[in-house]
C-alpha cells in the first residue's frame, strides 16, 4: 500500500462490514499518484474496483483516473427541492404519486416524452443543468444552488461514443430503475435551525427529493472507457491489484478523454434531475396552484463523480483528482466552488434514507476539509442482497406495512419494492450519526417520507 | 432459471456452465436478459426480431465482456428483449445472431436495470471438462 487506509465506521456498522469491501479499498491504497489516506465512508460496502462508499485524491502530476473509481452510473445524486406545502395540504397522497408517475417516466424500458437532436445532446452534455433551465424547464435561481452550479468544466462530447449518445437520447428527464426514487418528504425535525433557515428548510415544510443519475448514456461511457483504460494499463505499465481499477494517467490521452466523457455525462445527469424536477413542479402546480418560483431548489448533490479541486496537503495548497464513489463532497465554509449564499454555514449535503426511512440534510465542515478531501457519506449502503431481501418478504407486505406507517409507495411492480424493503439496508440514521460525530458533516434536518416512487 | 444465482449484497452475480465457451457466452446472454427483464427460461416465444454481432478482442474474457455489453446496448436502444442466441466463438473472435420480440412493460417491466457488465467480476474456470463462467451484473 502506498497510503494508508481509513474508514468511518461505528461498532453497530462494523457487523456489516464486508472483507470484500476492505480489500478493495487496500487495493486502491495501492494506485499511483494516490495523496494522503484511501478513504471509505461509513455506507461502504462492496462495489467493482473501488468500494462503494471510497474515496481517493490522485495527484495532478503522478496520479491516475479510474472509472471504477465514479461507478457505471456517473453522477449518480440527490436533489431537494422545497415547497410551500405542509402535509395537510397535500390531500390525496395515492392522487399525487399517481400524478407524479404518470409526468416522470419510470421503471426499466422507461421512455421520456422529450426529443433531443444530436445537437442538443451536445449542448446538454457541455452545459448541464444551465441547458434545461435556458429550454426552460426551471429557473435560474435553479442553477447556482447545484454543486459546480450544475456543469463541470471540460466536458467533452467528442470523447462520449456514439453508442452513449444513442443510449441518452430518448432517456433525459426519465427516472430509472434499481435503488432510484423521487420521493415526497415532510421535514419532521431541525437540528440546526440557522443552517435550515440559510437553505430555505423549515419544520413541517413538504419538500421531494430526486435521487437518479446519467442513465444509460452514463452507463455506455463508463463501459467505453473502461476498455481503453484496461489497454492503457499496460501501455504505462502501471502495477494493478486488481483489473477493475484500470486507469490511466490523468496527463495521458485516455485519462484526459475519460474525463472529458465522465464530466459530459455527469452534465447529462443534472440536466436529468433538472429535467424530473420541472415535471414535479408542473404537477404541483396543477394540483395546488403554487408557481413554480415557490418551489425553490434546496440542493444538488452528485455522488459518483471524479473532480479537479484544491485541497491542503501537509501544508501544501494542491490541485487533485478526487474520486468519490458513493461519497459526497461536503465542503465546509468559505469555498469559492460553494454558492456565495451558503459559503458561511457550508455547502448543503443530502443524504437519502432507503425507502421508507428518514433521509437528513447535513452541512460541510472545515474537518471534512482537513480529514476526507471534503466528502461524506452518501446513504444507507445495503445490507441484504435482493434476492435474500425478497425472500425475507414480499412487496405486499412492504406496502402494508409502509402504509401503516403513512408512507404510500408507487413502483412498476412488486418485486422492485420488496428489494428495496428497508431491513434490506443499513440504518441511514446509523450512518448518519457517524459523520456526524466525527465531524466530517453535521446535521441540519431530518426529512420523513410521505409518498414514494420506486424506480 | 436459466442461471444460478449467487450472493452479492449490491448487485448481481450468477454462474453459467457449458461444454463450450459457445455455449457460456449464449448461457450468459439468457442470464442477462433473465436479470434485465424478469425471464423464465421455459418461456417460448417466436422472435421475429434480428441483429447480427460480430465481435474480435484480446481475450476470451474482453470478447465475452463486449459481447455482453453490445447486448445491452442493442436491447436498450432497440427496445428488444432477446430470447435466443445463435453465438460462435473462435479463439479472439466472435460472431452471433440475436433474436428477439418488442419490449412490453406488462410482460418485460419486472427485471433490473443493468448498467453494465463487471470485468473483475468475472471467472471462467474449467471444471471437470465442463466451462464454468462466474459473472456480476452491476445494477
Amino acid at each position: 500500500m502506498r497510503v494508508p487506509g481509513r474508514i468511518y465506521l461505528s461498532e453497530a456498522l462494523m457487523s456489516s462490514l464486508e472483507d470484500g469491501a476492505v480489500r478493495q479499498l487496500a487495493n486502491v491504497a495501492t494506485m499511483p499518484g494516490i495523496v494522503s489516506h484511501a478513504l471509505a465512508m461509513p455506507d461502504i460496502h462492496w462495489g467493482y474496483g473501488f468500494p462503494i462508499g471510497g474515496v481517493a485524491a490522485f495527484s495532478m502530476e503522478d496520479g491516475v483516473i479510474s472509472p471504477g473509481g465514479v461507478g457505471f452510473d456517473i453522477n449518480c445524486g440527490v436533489r431537494l427541492m422545497g415547497t410551500p406545502l405542509v402535509r395537510k395540504d397535500l390531500g390525496d397522497v395515492r392522487g399525487l404519486l399517481e400524478e407524479l408517475y404518470r409526468a416522470v417516466p419510470t421503471g426499466v424500458g422507461a421512455k421520456s416524452s422529450l426529443r433531443l437532436s444530436g445537437q442538443a445532446l451536445d449542448a446538454m452534455m457541455v452545459q448541464g443543468s444551465s441547458w434545461a433551465e435556458q429550454e426552460g424547464y426551471g429557473l435560474p435561481a435553479d442553477i447556482r444552488r447545484c454543486e459546480d452550479a450544475g456543469a463541470m468544466a471540460g466536458a467533452d462530447p467528442a470523447a462520449v461514443s456514439q453508442k452513449a449518445k444513442q443510449r441518452g437520447m430518448p432517456q433525459a428527464g426519465t427516472l430509472g430503475a434499481g435503488n432510484h426514487f423521487l420521493e415526497v418528504q415532510e421535514v419532521k425535525e431541525v437540528y440546526d435551525p440557522a443552517a435550515a433557515a440559510a437553505f430555505g428548510v423549515r419544520e413541517g415544510q413538504v419538500c421531494v427529493m430526486v435521487h437518479c443519475g446519467s442513465r444509460g448514456l452514463g452507463h455506455q461511457v463508463c463501459t467505453d472507457h473502461l476498455l481503453t483504460l484496461e489497454r492503457a494499463v499496460k501501455k504505462y505499465q502501471i502495477a494493478l491489484s486488481d483489473r477493475q481499477l484500470a486507469c490511466a494517467p490523468l496527463s495521458s490521452p485516455e485519462g484526459k478523454a475519460y474525463y472529458g466523457a465522465m464530466a459530459a455525462a455527469a452534465n447529462y445527469a443534472w440536466a436529468n434531475r433538472q429535467l424530473i424536477m420541472h415535471n414535479t413542479r408542473d404537477v404541483l402546480r396543477r394540483l395546488y396552484h403554487i408557481p413554480h418560483e415557490e418551489m425553490p431548489l434546496i440542493y444538488d448533490v452528485a455522488h459518483n463523480v471524479a473532480k479537479m479541486e484544491e485541497h491542503e496537503v501537509e501544508g501544501h495548497r494542491v490541485r487533485l483528482c478526487v474520486h468519490r464513489k458513493g461519497a459526497t463532497r461536503a465542503f465546509g465554509p468559505g469555498r469559492e466552488e460553494v454558492a456565495a449564499e451558503f459559503r458561511e454555514t457550508g455547502q448543503p449535503v443530502i443524504i437519502p434514507g432507503s425507502m421508507g426511512t428518514s433521509s437528513f440534510l447535513l452541512k460541510g465542515t472545515a474537518h471534512a476539509m482537513a480529514a476526507t478531501f471534503g466528502s461524506t457519506c452518501h446513504g444507507a449502503g445495503r445490507l441484504l442482497s435482493r434476492t435474500a431481501a425478497k425472500k425475507e418478504i414480499s412487496g405486499r407486505e412492504v406496502t402494508e406495512s409502509l402504509a401503516r406507517n403513512g408512507i404510500v409507495v408507487k413502483a412498476p411492480h412488486p418485486g422492485a419494492i420488496a428489494e428495496e424493503a428497508p431491513a434490506a439496508y443499513k440504518s441511514s440514521a446509523e450512518v448518519v450519526r457517524v459523520v456526524h460525530e466525527s465531524g466530517i458533516s453535521l446535521l441540519v434536518a431530518r426529512l420523513e417520507p410521505i409518498g414514494v416512487i420506486k424506480g | 432459471m436459466p442461471y444460478e444465482e449467487l450472493p452479492h449484497t449490491a448487485d448481481i452475480r450468477v454462474r453459467v456452465i457449458g461444454a463450450t465457451h459457445r455455449e457460456i457466452f449464449r448461457e450468459a446472454a439468457q442470464a442477462l436478459m433473465a436479470v434485465m427483464y424478469g425471464l423464465q427460461s421455459s418461456q417460448q416465444t417466436i422472435s421475429p426480431v434480428r441483429h447480427e454481432v460480430h465481435l474480435t478482442e484480446e481475450d476470451t474474457g474482453l470478447l465475452l465482456h463486449s459481447f455482453l455489453s453490445e447486448v445491452i446496448f442493442l436491447s436498450e436502444t432497440s427496445g428488444t428483449v432477446f430470447t435466443a442466441f445463435e453465438v460462435n466463438v473462435l479463439e479472439d473472435q466472435l460472431d452471433a445472431v440475436l433474436l428477439g420480440v418488442p419490449f412490453d412493460p406488462d410482460v418485460h417491466g419486472m427485471g433490473h436495470e443493468v448498467k453494465g457488465v463487471s470485468l473483475s467480476g468475472m471467472r471462467i474456470l474449467n471444471k471437470e471438462g465442463q466451462n464454468v463462467l462466474e459473472i456480476l451484473f452491476d445494477i
